[in-house]
């Protein structure tokens, strides 16, 4: 067979649209606050969040409950306990990223562990399968990412200017405060809806690689969100079709090909392009 | 006819925990003062004008301000660039007025016009498309000064907006200042180092070691006994980082 007969079988297949919808919904919208995170030099909270993620699905699986519902739940609450610290406890962002990430971490696995160990379900939401993508992973994909693509779109210009810089932003009237919150909402909900494509190891690439790959380019901060949404939009589509043909982890495999990507348009500015 | 007053500060003072940052300052900001707060390092002068802004809580005394009063600012050079960060000029001077806006935040014909207006008076309209990390450290302060006067702003207050600049540059700014006080009828007020440079332009000197020691003209700071010995320390300063740079 050959490969386009093989990709074409591959959408014969719901669970292959189940995967490219929920894929393009969470590249879109993780694209979307990418830029904040990244700018702001918070990108790591992704990387934290999803290790507090593993330990919402451990929970959620041990009492056999929704675990994307439960850990979403659990990321946002402790998104925004991550920022609270950081803005009372004197922690700086990362200590308090770091700290959050490996508590979580050890609990999730202390208790895949008293739960009978790692089983197939926990490792396919450590690095994503496209086969356990359910009907409702792709209507609370599509819906979430709807809410977090009109919340920065409505919030565009404030989220902008306290990106630039945050005391400009408050001698300006825009309540900080309550935008970091809503960022850090943003990202809690981000990082589960992407889980069941990328996993929970790997989802934080998908906030950080589209915008850096972005800024290589872009000149504006409206041009690299749309730079980014639009080559994470197509990364996701060719790393699914890829997860198929290669038989690999669906996450594994398009962070793979963002680093490539990435490392292309890094070389092709550095060496190629006439300055 | 007597100038009127658009800020006036009681008795204000600033702690942080047991540290006395500014203690006691009063003094009253009017229509058309062009002001420099001067003082040595860790004086209060950056306490002193973040909690005019409202930055910073302060645990004593009153600042009063007319709602009508607007105020721009411009931080201070150093903090404000990421050099990779992607935000292209025009980006960051609509900025200046859409950050004020309520939703939607759209920029009307005549703010738009303002835009270009405030663009052309500080030479930098060629810039627009390009992104701010890019350019040079002067180039950088007129970008940010055009976004805090793209709102038409009553008072402006700048801090250390210079300490970047070389010598011919800073004469640049100051001039441009110069001309927003006098034919814009733009009130500053400024922190500086450089009051060897800014004594041409301003009106007013304030001299603050977490109290205000002084608040007359340059000329009389140049005469006063005990004081003046700050600008001949400072100019030899500066001449020694103009003769490094």
């Amino acid at each position: 067979m050959s490969l386009l007969q093989e990709l074409l079988a591959a959408f014969s297949y719901g669970f292959m649209w189940r995967a490219l919808f929920v894929g393009i919904a969470v590249a879109i919208s993780s694209s979307f606050i990418g830029p904040f995170l990244v700018l702001k030099r918070f990108s790591m909270i992704g990387h934290g969040l999803s290790h507090v993620a593993f330990a919402g699905i451990a929970v959620g699986l041990l009492f056999n409950t929704a675990p994307l519902i439960f850990s979403m739940i659990i990321v946002v609450a402790v998104s925004v306990f991550i920022l609270k610290l950081n803005e009372t406890a004197k922690l700086h962002g990362d200590a308090a990223i770091g700290l959050t990430a490996a508590v979580a971490m050890a609990f999730g696995t202390i208790l895949a562990s008293v739960a009978g160990g790692f089983n197939v379900d926990l490792f396919s939401f450590l690095f994503g399968s496209i086969l356990t993508i359910q009907r409702l992973d792709v209507y609370l994909s599509i819906t979430f990412s709807i809410i977090v693509i009109a919340v920065v779109t409505s919030l565009y210009h404030d989220l902008f200017t306290m990106t630039f810089e945050e005391d400009f932003a408050k001698v300006s009237g825009i309540n900080t405060k309550r935008l970091n919150t809503v960022l850090a909402i943003l990202v809690g909900v981000t990082v589960v809806i992407g889980i069941r494509a990328m996993g929970t190891l790997l989802i934080s690439s998908l906030i950080i690689f589209p915008t850096i790959i972005a800024m290589q380019f872009s000149r504006g901060f409206k041009a690299t969100i749309v730079i980014a949404a639009v080559s994470s939009v197509f990364i996701i589509i060719f790393g699914l079709m890829g997860s198929y043909i290669l038989d690999w982890p669906s996450g594994s495999t398009i962070v793979l090909l963002n680093g490539f990507v990435f490392l292309g348009v890094y070389m092709y500015n550095r060496i190629l392009r006439p300055q | 006819m007597d100038k009127q007053s658009l800020l006036s500060l009681q008795d204000l003072t600033v702690k942080y925990h047991s540290f006395t940052a500014v203690s006691s300052v009063s003094f009253d900001v009017y229509e058309r003062d062009f002001i420099a707060i001067i003082g040595a390092n860790g004086s209060g002068k950056t306490t002193l004008i973040k909690t005019i802004l409202g930055l910073l809580h302060y645990q004593k005394g009153t600042i009063e301000k007319n709602d009508d009063v607007t105020v721009g600012y411009l931080p201070q050079h150093t903090m404000a660039l990421d050099r990779f960060f992607p935000a292209t000029v025009d980006e960051v001077v609509g900025m200046g007025l859409l950050s004020t806006k309520r939703f939607p935040k759209r920029l009307s014909k005549q703010e738009k016009q303002n835009v270009q207006d405030v663009l052309h008076m500080l030479n930098i309209k060629a810039l627009v498309h390009k992104r701010i990390g890019a350019l040079s450290g002067g180039q950088q302060q007129r970008v940010l000064l055009a976004r805090a006067l793209v709102s038409n702003p009553d008072i402006l207050i700048l801090d250390e907006p210079t300490s970047a600049l070389d010598h011919s540059m800073r004469k640049q700014f100051f001039d441009i200042l110069k001309h927003l006080n006098k034919s814009h009828g733009v009130t500053i007020i400024l922190v500086t180092h450089d009051i060897v440079s800014a004594g041409d332009y301003i009106n007013r000197v304030l001299y603050l070691d977490q109290k205000l020691m002084f608040d007359g003209t340059f000329n009389q700071f140049c005469e006063h006994q005990e004081l003046s010995p700050f600008i001949h320390t400072h100019s030899l300063r500066q001449e020694k980082a103009g003769e490094q740079s």
